[in-house]
């Protein structure tokens, strides 16, 4: 009976000290979590890139776009220039605050617009070129430990804490040294994998690590995917004459 | 009498010129009679195809805000509502409640976007039976949670094929996405041939994946009993269903909530210009809009409505150029018949009697070419209903399986054939007229 | 090199979709190291300013080749055939030798084919559209000199406030590109808001006759507002302002304009008069896209009011000096029920001689670079009147552009 007892506690203690210990790695994750919300801003200095997007679609055939961007540390000035395709080039977008001039090189005409939602018809969000904000829409469902290529990852299962973004589950294979998201699932509310992305490399950009390649897979349709490269980027800063029109007249043919 | 034999026998003397003239007006009335037809059976079909589409004669639709401040279309159980349901049933030939949505159909490779309406199968037990089912088979529908019935066109589009599964895309009212596995049971024929046709699922389902309790639904569709009745039956809902915070600003507002209520929406997609436009103070609990199909059919009914007095003009140009025609005729056969008519004054018929004959010819005149214009209007759209239009979706919207119809109003027809009549008494007054007024001697001595 | 850059991106992305058909090679993926470095001293030169910079001469056009067949049914009149074929392109030179340097040219070449036969060697139209070069000061003040587009105002079938385009707005073909002036454009920006002054040497004999236009551009909230006026000596001195905003899908926009006299010959009594009042013009408009979710329904159009104070004129004279209204829509209703099918319809009317003019365009499946179009259009009004002046005609027309595009 006293043995039973001592088993008894014995077990009781072994739970109530692994609870314990789960709690406080969920914590760590979470903590990793913020790490990477923080590094992945870069919001506070000035930003120019040459981004390539590939989409590849089974029905509509590969689509390129190669657009140069800068932006103003300030987040509200924007300049995004058509590099390709060829029909579209020269083609600038300027936004400043809610005002958006597009401007078309052959009429040499600025046409003052609102705001789209969308950046083109891909499978890459508004979301994906803003900052993550995992440890702010998210929960930490559950981790484990796991190899990536190379890598030592954390596979951290995330929950959304209200019906406020787009993906109710998502999971992520973060570096255990350096907390880099190497892949994110994204799952639907019935929990069907949606959507894989993939960042395979990342730039160290002032005290921010963005990641340079991304690759973003559609799960549910065949052959649909989204790619998407930065090269050329900078953060040195960019002087005020290129957010204005007649930068971009300049620059277009 | 004898002026009745006579304008009979003066009618079949010129069998030539008679029928010239009766083909005229014949030609006229063939024209608007026909047109008429036409487009009066073209905003039934289109009024047929809408409420076959569209499910329904009176569409009731329920909106509430979410907890974050979005705006949500759906019908929660609700009392009021299926009170009012039970007080109309001898009005109601038949309701359903429905969820939809427009996902993304995925299968394999290939993916398209279609209206799906989520449907309780035993609620709606006719449904199945109007189905005209091409592949497949629909029996159990109603036990498979996951039955997915698909327009043919559609599963074609996909490359899939019954017993397969599709993956069905489409975000939560909250916003949310979300991704269903449903297994095709069935392809169906597409009913309204314009592309139009929805796919079906079980509603919960759907309203699962919609993320809505499963006895809650978006829109309820009614078929009424009597058609004339629509008016007033759309009223009592809409009035009834209003929450005492909206009668009590309805009473401000009466006049922008009718406009705002004049929402067209077709194949279960809503076209509201005002998107974005004015902004709506969120309210707490469900409001509901009803909207009748009478509605939607009012730019319709507006364009036929154009359209046919676009008809009467042609035609009113056609009787007018006729009636010039008849004038000059009747002058003509004045003018051969002078010795005719003094031969009759001479043998003492009245002037009015003279008269009266040629009136008579015209009347008969008119008549005949009117009849003949209906007879042939009834032979050409005998011909041509029978003709089956192709596959085009956009023809077949104002067609009924394929074919023209045409509707016939008497009332129209018989207005029309007044005018014809009236307008050939008035070509041949003054002929007529002036022949009564010959003196005899003069007359008789005409060497015409 | 930046061409290079993407050509390398294009081949990677190419090479390894072999791979990811079968499925991902996680451990290709992901065996390098993942942070390169940004350095961000020693950057190779400033981005803003490579684009500016070409070490070659850049190149490039469009081609135009299109056949139209019409026939034009006359009211009370025989129906006469046309056969129209047309082919032209552009051909464009960009040098940038420099960040603060450039020169552009524009040529456009037309093939006349009214001439043939003897004079078919000069069938070929070659004119300039553009030739101008881009400086600065310190990148405080730009300037362009030479012939160039210049675009003021914000109408799409109407601008009246474009006060120094030589050519104008074609309503039927509104987005067409339009002959600009040979001028001096300085141009100072200042955030978000713009200061012009055009130098305007066109028909500029004398020093005296150069023509000075400055504009200014205010972003206030959502909208922008445009302020312009022109001056040349013995002209009709002009001051425009224009607004653009946004609400929900649709773009609106408004422009008023008043000139001291008018440049126009107004006839009265059969005798050229010159005016001297105020003259107005007003126009207000919008355009508007519209996609329901399924894609159904793909609608875009636009619709503009305009109220000209100087009056129905052709060329430099009015016969009627009396001002005018005009309505201009246009609905496109594209890929018709997610077809391949698309139609659009134009209409244009003058509401003050109640004339107008309505044409649709139906536009059906392209075989590659093959478009084909059918069309219907037809005007009314009586002979004195802005769209009834060639007298009242319908024409019907089958056309077919071949192998167009830019290059």
């Amino acid at each position: 009976m006293e043995r039973l007892r001592f088993v008894f506690w014995a077990l009781l203690a072994l739970l109530v000290l692994s609870s314990g210990v789960l709690a406080q790695d969920l914590r760590e994750i979470e903590k990793i979590l913020e790490k990477i919300d923080a590094q992945s801003r870069f919001d506070d200095q000035d930003f120019s890139a040459l981004m390539t997007m590939i989409v590849e679609d089974p029905e509509k055939g590969i689509e390129k776009m190669v657009v140069r961007q800068f932006r103003r540390d300030d987040g509200r000035r924007f300049l995004l220039l058509i590099q390709e395709p060829s029909t579209q080039k020269g083609q600038g977008y300027l936004l400043e605050g809610e005002n958006l001039w597009f401007y078309d090189p052959s009429s040499r005409k600025f046409a003052h617009t609102s705001l789209k939602e969308t950046f083109q018809d891909s499978d890459a969000r508004n979301a994906d070129f803003n900052q993550w904000t995992y440890s702010s829409s998210y929960q930490v469902e559950g981790y484990q430990e796991d190899v990536l290529g190379k890598f030592q990852v954390y596979l951290i299962d995330l929950e959304a804490v209200d019906e406020t973004v787009p993906f109710p589950f998502v999971r992520l294979w973060v570096t255990q040294d350096s907390h880099l998201v190497l892949k994110s699932e994204e799952y639907s509310l019935t929990r069907r994998l949606m959507r894989s992305s993939l960042f395979p490399k990342y730039a160290q950009v002032g005290g921010a690590l963005i990641p340079t390649q991304l690759i973003l897979v559609d799960e549910l349709v065949e052959g649909k995917k989204t790619q998407i490269a930065l090269s050329e980027i900078s953060v040195s800063k960019i002087p005020d004459h290129v957010f204005t029109k007649s930068y971009v007249e300049r620059v277009s043919r | 009498m004898i002026a009745l034999k006579i304008a009979f026998r003066n009618i079949s003397r010129q069998k030539k010129r008679s029928f010239l003239l009766a083909g005229a007006i014949a030609f006229g009335m063939l024209v608007i009679t026909l047109l008429n037809a036409l487009s009066g059976g073209v905003v039934e079909n289109i009024r047929v195809n809408f409420s076959h589409a569209l499910g329904g004669h009176i569409f009731i639709m329920g909106r509430e805000f979410s907890g974050e401040g979005r705006m949500i279309h759906k019908i929660r159980p609700d009392q009021r509502l299926d009170q009012l349901l039970d007080e109309n049933a001898a009005s109601i030939r038949g309701f359903s409640k429905r969820s939809q949505a427009v996902p993304s159909l995925i299968f394999g490779s290939k993916q398209t976007m279609h209206l799906l309406y989520g449907v309780d199968f035993e609620e709606e037990d006719q449904l199945l039976e109007s189905l005209a089912v091409t592949a497949g088979s629909l029996s159990g529908v109603s036990r498979e949670g996951n039955a997915l019935i698909l327009p043919k066109p559609v599963g074609e589009r996909l490359g899939v094929e019954p017993g397969e599964t599709v993956l069905v895309k489409l975000e939560t009212l909250s916003g949310q996405q979300n991704v269903g596995e449903f297994k095709v049971k069935a392809f169906i024929e597409d009913q309204e041939q314009f592309g139009l046709s929805a796919a079906y699922a079980n509603r919960s389902y759907l309203n699962d994946l919609l993320g809505i309790g499963s006895q809650e639904y978006q829109m309820l569709n009614m078929f009424v009993a009597d058609l004339s009745r629509l008016d007033d039956l759309t009223r009592v809902f809409r009035e009834g269903l209003k929450s005492p915070e909206e009668l009590e600003e309805s009473k401000f507002e009466e006049l922008e909530e009718e406009e705002a209520l004049l929402e067209v929406s077709v194949g279960g997609v809503p076209l509201d210009p005002m998107m974005g436009g004015e902004e709506i103070k969120p309210w707490e609990g469900t409001r509901y809009q009803v909207m009748s199909l009478n509605q939607i059919m009012e730019p319709v009914e507006l364009m036929v409505g154009v359209l046919n007095q676009v008809g009467l003009v042609i035609f009113l140009i056609l009787l007018s150029v006729t009636m010039v025609g008849i004038t000059n005729t009747f002058r003509m056969i004045m003018i051969e018949r002078i010795r005719e008519i003094g031969t009759m004054r001479a043998f003492g018929m009245q002037r009015r009697e003279i008269k009266r004959i040629f009136l008579l010819e015209a009347f008969f005149l008119g008549l005949l070419g009117s009849a003949g214009g209906i007879l042939l209007t009834a032979l050409l759209a005998f011909i041509l209903s029978k003709i089956r239009f192709g596959a085009d979706p956009a023809l077949q919207f104002f067609l009924r399986q394929g074919q023209i119809t045409f509707s016939f109003s008497a009332a129209s027809i018989l207005i029309n054939t007044a005018l014809v009549l009236v307008i050939s008494l008035i070509a041949a007054y003054w002929p007529a007229r002036a022949s009564a007024k010959l003196p005899p001697v003069e007359a008789l001595s005409s060497h015409t | 090199m930046r061409k290079i850059i993407s050509l390398i991106v294009l081949f990677f992305v190419l090479g390894s979709s072999a791979v990811w058909a079968a499925d991902f090679d996680f451990d290709h993926l992901f065996q390098d190291d993942l942070i390169t470095e940004v350095d961000l001293e020693s950057g190779p030169e400033k981005p803003e300013e490579a684009l500016l910079v070409s070490d070659r001469l850049e190149a490039g056009g469009r081609y135009d080749f299109s056949l139209q067949a019409s026939r034009l049914y006359p009211q009370g009149g025989e129906s006469k055939d046309s056969f129209r074929t047309r082919l032209g392109g552009q051909i464009f030179l960009d040098a940038r030798p420099d960040p603060n340097f450039r020169v552009f040219g524009k040529m456009g070449l037309d093939l006349d084919l009214n001439k043939q036969g003897e004079e078919a060697g000069s069938a070929w139209k070659s004119n300039l559209l553009e030739l101008f070069s881009d400086f600065n000061y310190e990148n405080k003040v730009f300037f362009r000199a030479g012939k160039q587009n210049a675009k003021w105002g914000v109408g799409y079938f109407f601008s009246p406030a474009d006060l120094i385009s030589i050519g104008r707005i074609d309503p039927l073909d509104p987005e067409a590109e339009r002959e600009g002036p040979l001028a001096l454009k300085i141009h100072y920006p200042q955030g978000s808001n713009n200061y012009y002054t055009y130098l305007l040497l066109d028909k500029a004999r004398k020093a005296e006759e150069i023509a000075v236009a400055p504009k200014l551009e205010y972003v206030l909230g959502r909208a922008e507002l445009g302020l312009g006026g022109f001056y040349q000596k013995d002209k009709a001195p002009r001051m425009m302002l224009t607004l653009s905003t946004s609400l929900g899908e649709s773009a609106l926009f408004a422009e008023a304009v008043v000139s001291k006299g008018s440049d126009k010959h107004f006839f009265e009594n059969g005798l050229p008069v010159k005016k001297d009042g105020y003259f107005f013009h007003a126009t207000i408009g919008a355009t508007f896209k519209f996609e329901d979710p399924a894609g159904f329904f793909d609608f875009s159009g636009a619709a503009q009011y305009y109220y000209d104070g100087e009056g129905t004129g052709f060329g430099s004279q009015i016969f009627r000096p009396e001002d005018k209204h005009n309505l201009a829509a246009a609905l496109s209703w594209n890929k018709i029920l997610k077809s391949k099918f698309s139609a659009s319809a134009l209409w244009l009317t003058n509401l003050s001689d109640r004339s107008g003019l309505v044409s649709t365009t139906f536009t059906l499946p392209s075989l590659g670079s093959i478009a084909p179009s059918v069309g219907f259009s037809l005007n009314h009004g009586g002979p004195e009147t802005e769209f009834g002046l060639g007298g009242r005609h319908k024409t019907v027309f089958v056309a077919v552009t071949l192998g167009s595009g830019s290059f």
